[in-house]
């Protein structure tokens, strides 16, 4: 981050000390977040020794528009489709697995209760009042909020963050793949 | 900036919404001598001090219209971050900056092909309004541009090409295509005190220099200098009127929360195609029982927005596709009507790039199968996409329509409720486009391609024409219903065209600038007659002392 202007590093510093970890959740329950992190480990697989803190991101995030303010017509708001939705994962794990909570579940069976979900076939009450899909979509939108504004992603990613104060002079094929061989690793971070 | 001249009282013109047209109409009536005070929702943000070159910093609430708004039909479209800016400048300052020009014969589709309406006024109209503005942004522009009836040449030269569009312009002529670096408002070279682009790429999250001409940067400042008042923070919700029928004053909320009103001899309607309508909407009263304007039941009627299906392309290298702005190229070849096809009017094409929180969330928003392993492994590669992207035309339907919603913002005022269905037409342009936009990346060495299909932009609702039975304002953006009210920005379209709307709603704002002024320095009634209103006509009565 040494090649970012002042601004732009307290904005990214401030990111990676309030919005990924935090002490203690404000919006999921212990349970709620147990039950997530378990998701998120199938969805956004992450190296465990830099692993970002997406359930801590969602716990901030869920409850702010991000950008779109839209509600689609007999869907309730952000808040209620993510709280509501968790309720439906453990119902689709218990009525495909005879029982078992999702945490439970060893990863091929995790993998067909999302995949259920995210496909709309999934049983459960919640989803008569809240289409899985769109559960899913929402979960998917937010979590890679988070995930692809972190600055281990950037460097991971090939992406060199903020271009400000200098701009990005180097345009051309040769020269974008010279300055690549000039940029440090995403562990660095 | 903020050493600006304040009103109390009454004004000669009250605009609601400083975006893509309230920024010319206060600049241009300000310029003509008139008092202006332009209400606006949202923040008045600072190029340098706000403006980070940041996706997440950038979604809290300080380029896009956040609030509430219901969405149905059968394709329920998104509102925000793609289509409605929030704060001075509006959409402008989170807009690509693509500055097209509208085709003649996009004035002209029920004459042509048969289909929707003819506007009641023609590309000559506007012609030379589409320079003043283009000399105002600064806009860059290639050489020779071969589609429509301006060929250039521009105020400032081209963008280069990045490395992304070096490759998609290879696809292109593969495929016997013209690839041309797309006219941008934004300037090259020094521009009226504005420094030329450094590249940053982070357009659409607010440019940090002043090289993107937004109306932050651009028409605000000028109509400051020249005494006209922005109130941001202020949230209109009512349009009053007097027995006559004529409008008084704009009700509004300002930043403190606190009911206030502000009297004028005109007021504009610049909120674009959901808040124009909602404020219309809302504006109801016993004299106007369905909304100001609004006696041809046109208001919120014939909202259309553009096709804005990406394809997302994968090459074995590195190309660093989110270097310069957003839009690189552009073609026009499948614009208008072509017999061949098997869908009336066309679309253009773009190069295109997102920053990684855009790239993933709209990837995933339209290919939910992609998690796991599998996205994991694309987001490694985001550094070798590049995106082809279209701006499609969707013909104007009176099932697609903005209405009010049950449901109340923070003020208590019903917010929008936004109708939409794609038609057959749509459905087959989008199909075609994709088609097209898979065919270009392959051409150009993509190894690997997904698609997303959202939509682009708002317009229409309260569209111009000459019949006071079928729409809401005449062509001079003068409301049919109401003589001193006027609606300008893109809900006065008739059809879209295929490219992005901005220059052309800025060009109309300039003409119906010019057509006040005139109005107001012969001291004529603003009433817009039948009978077609040349300019200098006469049949006016002269405004009450």
């Amino acid at each position: 981050m040494e090649g970012f202007d002042e601004v732009e590093r307290r904005v990214v510093e401030e990111r990676l000390q309030t919005n990924y970890k935090r002490e203690h959740h404000e919006f999921l329950t212990e349970d709620e977040a147990v039950l997530l992190e378990a998701m998120l480990a199938r969805l956004i697989p992450q190296e465990e020794e830099v692993k970002i803190d997406l359930v801590g991101f969602l716990d901030w995030a869920i409850p702010l528009p991000l950008g779109y303010g839209d509600r689609r017509e007999g869907i309730p708001d952000d808040p209620s489709v993510f709280r509501e939705g968790l309720k439906g994962v453990d119902q689709t794990a218990e009525r495909m697995f005879a029982g078992g909570k999702f945490i439970a579940l060893g990863d091929g069976d995790k993998d067909q209760v999302l995949r259920a979900i995210q496909e709309g076939n999934a049983e459960g009450e919640v989803w008569n009042e809240i289409p899985s899909t769109v559960f899913f979509r929402k979960l998917m939108v937010k979590a890679l909020d988070g995930y692809c504004a972190h600055p281990r992603v950037w460097a991971r990613i090939g992406f060199y963050g903020p271009a400000y104060p200098e701009g990005y002079i180097w345009v051309s094929q040769h020269e974008i793949e010279a300055r690549r061989e000039k940029k440090p690793g995403y562990l660095t971070f | 900036m903020r050493r600006m001249r304040r009103y109390d009282g009454e004004v000669d013109v009250c605009i609601v919404g400083a975006g893509a047209a309230g920024g010319v109409l206060a600049k241009e009536l300000s310029e003509g001598g008139l008092s202006v005070v332009v209400l606006e929702a949202g923040p008045w943000v600072d190029t340098f001090d706000d403006m980070v070159n940041d996706e997440l910093e950038m979604l809290q609430g300080k380029l896009d219209w956040q609030g509430l708004r219901i969405t149905t039909g059968e394709h329920p479209i998104t509102t925000g971050r793609t289509n409605t800016g929030w704060g001075v400048g509006g959409s402008t300052v989170h807009y690509t900056a693509a500055a097209l020009r509208f085709h003649a014969h996009d004035f002209r589709v029920k004459s042509d092909d048969g289909v929707a309406s003819d506007w009641p006024i023609r590309y000559t109209d506007l012609a030379d309004y589409y320079s003043r503005v283009e000399r105002e942004l600064g806009v860059s522009g290639p050489l020779h541009f071969p589609w429509g009836e301006f060929r250039g040449p521009f105020p400032t030269g081209p963008l280069p090409m990045s490395a992304r569009d070096e490759v998609i312009a290879y696809g292109m002529t593969g495929l016997g295509m013209t690839p041309v670096v797309c006219p941008h408002a934004v300037s090259t070279a020094p521009w009226d005190g504005r420094s030329p682009c450094m590249y940053y790429g982070f357009c659409i999250h607010g440019c940090k220099s002043m090289a993107k001409g937004s109306t932050l940067v651009t028409y605000i400042p000028k109509a400051v200098k020249n005494g006209a008042e922005i109130r941001h923070a202020c949230m209109a919700f009512r349009i009053n009127h007097g027995t006559d029928g004529r409008v008084t004053s704009v009700s509004y909320f300002d930043a403190e929360g606190q009911e206030k009103e502000q009297r004028a001899r005109i007021i504009i309607v610049s909120g674009y195609a959901i808040e124009t309508p909602r404020l219309l909407l809302n504006s109801a009263s016993t004299r106007y029982p369905d909304g100001l304007a609004n006696s041809s039941g046109m208001v919120g009627r014939n909202f259309m927005v553009h096709l804005g299906d990406n394809v997302y392309g994968r090459f074995d290298r590195p190309l660093d596709s989110f270097i310069m702005p957003p839009v690189g190229l552009v073609n026009e070849d499948r614009y208008g009507t072509d017999p061949n096809n098997d869908f009336v009017r066309g679309y253009s094409l773009q190069s295109y790039m997102l920053f990684p929180v855009e790239f993933a969330t709209d990837l995933v928003a339209d290919n939910p199968h992609l998690w796991g392993k599998r996205l994991i492994d694309i987001l490694d590669e985001y550094a070798r996409f590049a995106i082809v992207g279209l701006v499609g035309e969707v013909l104007p339907s009176e099932g697609n329509v903005v209405t009010l919603a049950e449901e109340k913002d923070e003020f208590g005022i019903p917010v929008a409720k936004i109708s939409f269905t794609k038609d057959e037409n749509s459905k087959r342009m989008s199909a075609d486009g994709i088609k097209l936009c898979e065919d270009i990346l392959k051409a150009a060495g993509a190894v690997e391609t997904f698609s997303t299909n959202g939509t682009l932009h708002l317009l229409g609702t309260c569209r111009m024409g000459d019949d006071p039975a079928t729409s809401v304002v005449d062509k001079w953006c003068g409301s049919h219903d109401v003589p001193n009210l006027f609606v300008c920005d893109g809900s006065v379209f008739v059809t879209g065209g295929a490219v992005n709307p901005s220059l052309t709603i800025q060009a109309i704002a300039t003409r119906a600038a010019d057509y006040i002024k005139e109005s107001a320095r012969k001291g004529a009634d603003l009433r817009p007659r039948a009978g077609g209103m040349g300019r200098g006509s006469g049949g006016r009565v002269p405004l009450p002392a």
